[in-house]
């Protein structure tokens, strides 16, 4: 893609988002524009976070929690921008809004994924990504950011709080996280729950030209997956190498067959292929 | 469903994975290993080094009676000594195997066990055959070793058996030239009897024939010849003896038988009446032998002589009479018989008119002839020497003809022996060769049995192939039984093959489905991305950490080791100029 034309594209991004009223997206003001070098750049780089709230997370913190998709002179980085690239292009000629990013077990490294792609979208100037921890059994994103969260959607969907209460920005920019606090045991009746339906319709409306990524648990193990499958428009499987047998992998795949499955992650790789060497 | 093909790598990659699946259990058995190996009850060997000597003498000198292998001489006497017996009397004389022997009183395991504890082991060596120049194995000591729990009872039992195995090489060699000595002494002793049976043999029939022996041969011969030559000498005598006799005959009848009348008579002449008388006393007797008694001419010549005995005086005496009587009556009685029977009685009173003149003539005295002839018949000197001359010339001829007689016979059996000496040369040859053949086979015998007789004393003395022990059986320090070290190298292979070997199992059971390619197959299509492991600083920093404390370690642990290898086993100078040597060898 050329320039001229990723400009137009900005450009034309900007208009659509442009038209949304202030008023109904409270997490968000455009109040201050920031003159900046890049002036394609200029329209999102420039926002700041009034409503939500912003924790400031240093870098050292993030790589050593693994979530390095931002740091250029991380050589491992490469990969998720990567995954970024194809994953958006799909997204985008599909015009599909929601990313549901699973795995068949536990431990496979969803989370991290789910955290490093939504960071590598983020660092796109024209993207920004909500990243939903819908995993209310054993959310992780906010320990992988290290935010500290005393309030996640658990708390949300069940008590009565405002959704900028509870959205955190990770000092990234274009990126806004709604984690996940405790342990829920009912999570299944949470996700089902005409709450957790609005919510999901919410953001996808508020945030128009955002990427939505959640976080879901295993597909094997629970039956969030299902339960919440309606809120997904495509999803991507995390497998870790050497984990899986062949019948679990073709099972989560039966089971991901109603939403659009964007293809599969190899995580934790010893032997990466050649070719993805650069 | 396509396989994949796992590469070498792949491997690595699933035991660098299982690394814990393989150190853990390997770690565990080997310590297991190691504990078991050194709970196993220890065994002590001890080993006596003999030496196999071959024989001081050349042996192209002395020939020792004991051909066999060394080899096959060992074997022997290892099976003589490892027999139920002998191996029992060792276990009761060194009280081996209490334990054994109190739990089962059957001997077969107790000896199976002994027989399990000693070892002969042969020492060969290189060695050029100096008969064909090619390189041949020879064995040239052996080792006989026990091994028991207790190392002073492996020292004793081992240098018992040591003596044992030195004593009986010595007796089995003595033995056997013993025995060879003597087989050959008495074979010769046989040998040496039907040696003097066949001379006994050859005596008697030398005595039987000696006269018609071979070498006797010529002796006859020439006694043949002799003999015959003197009978034709006889021959000759007895015919110029006759012819004498005749002539001497003629001469008397010629000579008066006495002188006539002692007056007128010269001394010693017959008178010519006397003659006459004589004339015809000699022609009636050669008549008596022609005629019968009554035939004319005989009585014609019967009256003529007694007219002249009348005229003469001298009638014939009365035993003459008699005598001239008699010659009729046999005559007559031979012309009977040549016409009758004996039983005619003109024989048989013929034949006792014989038997009454004999009877008459026995009955007269005898009459001295020459007093006769003197008293009453010749008187003449002349004939009286004449008659005597041919009187000693008949008595010569008799003995002459005896004489002959006897050469006849002796001639005869002088060619009896030439004639059997062909036979008797045939039988006394066969006699002779079966006794030089067994004079040959005897000094055969004698001169193996003197050689016997060196190797035997060659035997005794200890110079022939000997056993001689130039390692006596020590008491073992170390443990032969069991070789730890061995064992727990061998364990430690086991372990890490057993670990490895868990490892495959373990990813076989419960590994996944691994790679890019497989995913992808399974999958349908291949993976968006494939993210490596994501290490934080804080693990690479770790990591290094791990790996410099690693090395430091292993620094120090070498240095461990030099140290102890320095101070308890081997000088480090020690082992630099033996490996020095090594080298210089390469």
């Amino acid at each position: 893609m050329d320039r001229i034309q990723k400009a137009l594209e900005k450009a034309k991004q900007r208009h659509a988002q442009k038209p949304e009223p202030v008023t109904v997206e409270p997490t968000k003001s455009e109040s201050s524009v920031s003159q900046a070098e890049d002036p394609l750049a200029a329209p999102i780089e420039s926002i700041s976070y009034s409503q939500t709230k912003v924790v400031n997370v240093p870098n050292h913190q993030l790589e050593r929690k693994r979530i390095i998709a931002g740091f250029y002179n991380n050589p491992q980085s490469a990969v998720f921008r990567m995954l970024r690239t194809q994953v958006l292009k799909k997204m985008r000629s599909n015009r599909w809004q929601t990313l549901a990013v699973t795995s068949p077990t536990a431990g496979e490294g969803k989370s991290v994924v789910a955290a490093n792609l939504a960071m590598a979208i983020a660092m796109e100037l024209n993207q920004t990504v909500l990243l939903v921890d819908m995993d209310l059994r054993n959310p992780s994103i906010s320990n992988y950011f290290g935010l500290n969260a005393q309030v996640g959607l658990k708390d949300y969907l069940s008590g009565d709080l405002q959704l900028s209460e509870v959205l955190i920005n990770p000092g990234i920019k274009r990126l806004v996280i709604l984690p996940g606090v405790g342990r829920a045991e009912d999570s299944a009746e949470l996700l089902s729950s005409p709450k957790m339906a609005s919510l999901v319709a919410d953001i996808k409306s508020q945030y128009d030209s955002r990427v939505i990524i959640f976080d879901v648990p295993p597909v094997l193990q629970t039956d969030d997956v299902s339960l919440a499958a309606s809120y997904f428009d495509s999803t991507l499987l995390v497998l870790e190498d050497g984990k899986n047998t062949e019948s679990n992998i073709t099972k989560s795949l039966q089971m991901l067959e109603g939403s659009h499955l964007l293809g599969t992650v190899v995580n934790k790789s010893a032997s990466p292929p050649e070719h993805q060497n650069y | 469903m396509e396989e994949d093909v796992k590469s070498l790598r792949d491997y690595l990659d699933i035991l660098w994975r299982r690394k814990y699946w393989i150190v853990i259990p390997a770690f565990i058995l080997m310590i297991g290993t190691v504990v078991f190996t050194y709970s196993l009850p220890e065994s002590f060997k001890s080993q006596g080094l003999i030496l196999i000597e071959s024989q001081e003498i050349p042996q192209d000198l002395i020939r020792t009676t004991v051909t066999s292998y060394a080899d096959q001489r060992i074997e022997v006497i290892k099976q003589r000594l490892l027999t139920t017996n002998r191996i029992m009397e060792v276990v009761e004389k060194h009280n081996l195997y209490l334990e054994q022997r109190k739990s089962s009183p059957i001997t077969a395991p107790i000896v199976e066990l002994f027989k399990s504890n000693v070892s002969v082991d042969i020492i060969q060596a290189n060695v050029t055959d100096p008969a064909s120049g090619r390189a041949k194995k020879a064995s040239i000591a052996f080792t006989v070793s026990f091994m028991d729990q207790s190392p002073r009872k492996a020292q004793q039992v081992a240098n018992e058996l040591v003596t044992e195995f030195l004593n009986e090489n010595a007796r089995a060699r003595t033995d056997r030239a013993q025995d060879t000595t003597q087989f050959l002494k008495l074979e010769g002793d046989r040998m040496q009897k039907e040696i003097q049976q066949t001379e006994k043999e050859i005596a008697e029939f030398r005595d039987q024939y000696s006269d018609s022996l071979p070498d006797m041969l010529e002796y006859n011969l020439n006694t043949v010849q002799n003999i015959q030559e003197e009978i034709a000498s006889i021959q000759n005598q007895i015919m110029v003896q006759s012819d004498q006799m005749t002539t001497m005959g003629l001469q008397l009848s010629m000579i008066p038988k006495q002188l006539t009348g002692p007056t007128s008579n010269a001394a010693g002449q017959p008178s010519a009446s006397m003659v006459a008388l004589q004339q015809l006393r000699a022609e009636y007797r050669s008549m008596q032998s022609k005629y019968s008694a009554n035939h004319p001419d005989l009585q014609r010549v019967k009256r003529e002589i007694d007219a002249l005995e009348a005229e003469i005086g001298v009638a014939a005496s009365p035993r003459e009479e008699v005598e001239m009587q008699l010659t009729s009556a046999r005559s007559n009685l031979q012309t009977l018989k040549q016409r009758y029977a004996a039983e005619h009685p003109d024989v048989k009173a013929a034949a006792a008119e014989i038997d009454r003149l004999e009877q008459r003539l026995s009955d007269l005295p005898e009459e001295m002839s020459d007093e006769a002839t003197t008293a009453n018949g010749s008187t003449n000197p002349v004939y009286i020497e004449v008659s005597a001359k041919i009187d000693a010339t008949e008595r010569e001829i008799g003995r002459l003809r005896e004489r002959q007689a006897e050469l006849r016979e002796k001639l005869a059996e002088y060619e009896n022996r030439v004639y059997q000496t062909n036979q008797v040369q045939r039988a006394y040859q066969d006699l002779t060769r079966d006794r030089e053949n067994k004079l040959a086979k005897y000094q055969e015998l004698r001169a193996k049995q003197l050689e016997a007789e060196l190797a035997q004393t060659l035997e005794t003395e200890n110079k022939g192939e000997n056993f001689t022990l130039i390692e006596p059986p020590q008491v073992s320090n170390e443990a032969e039984k069991p070789n730890r070290k061995k064992l727990i190298a061998m364990g430690f292979v086991g372990s890490v093959g057993a670990g490895i070997g868990l490892a495959i199992l373990v990813e076989m059971l419960f590994g996944g489905v691994r790679g890019y390619t497989q995913i992808s197959r399974i999958v349908g299509k291949p993976p968006i991305v494939v993210i490596p492991i994501i290490q934080t600083d804080q693990q690479k920093r770790r990591k290094r950490r791990i790996i410099y404390s690693l090395i430091v370690l292993g620094i120090i642990f070498g240095l461990c080791a030099i140290a102890l290898f320095h101070f308890f086993v081997m000088n480090l100078e020690v082992l630099w100029f033996k490996v020095l040597n090594k080298l210089s060898l390469l």
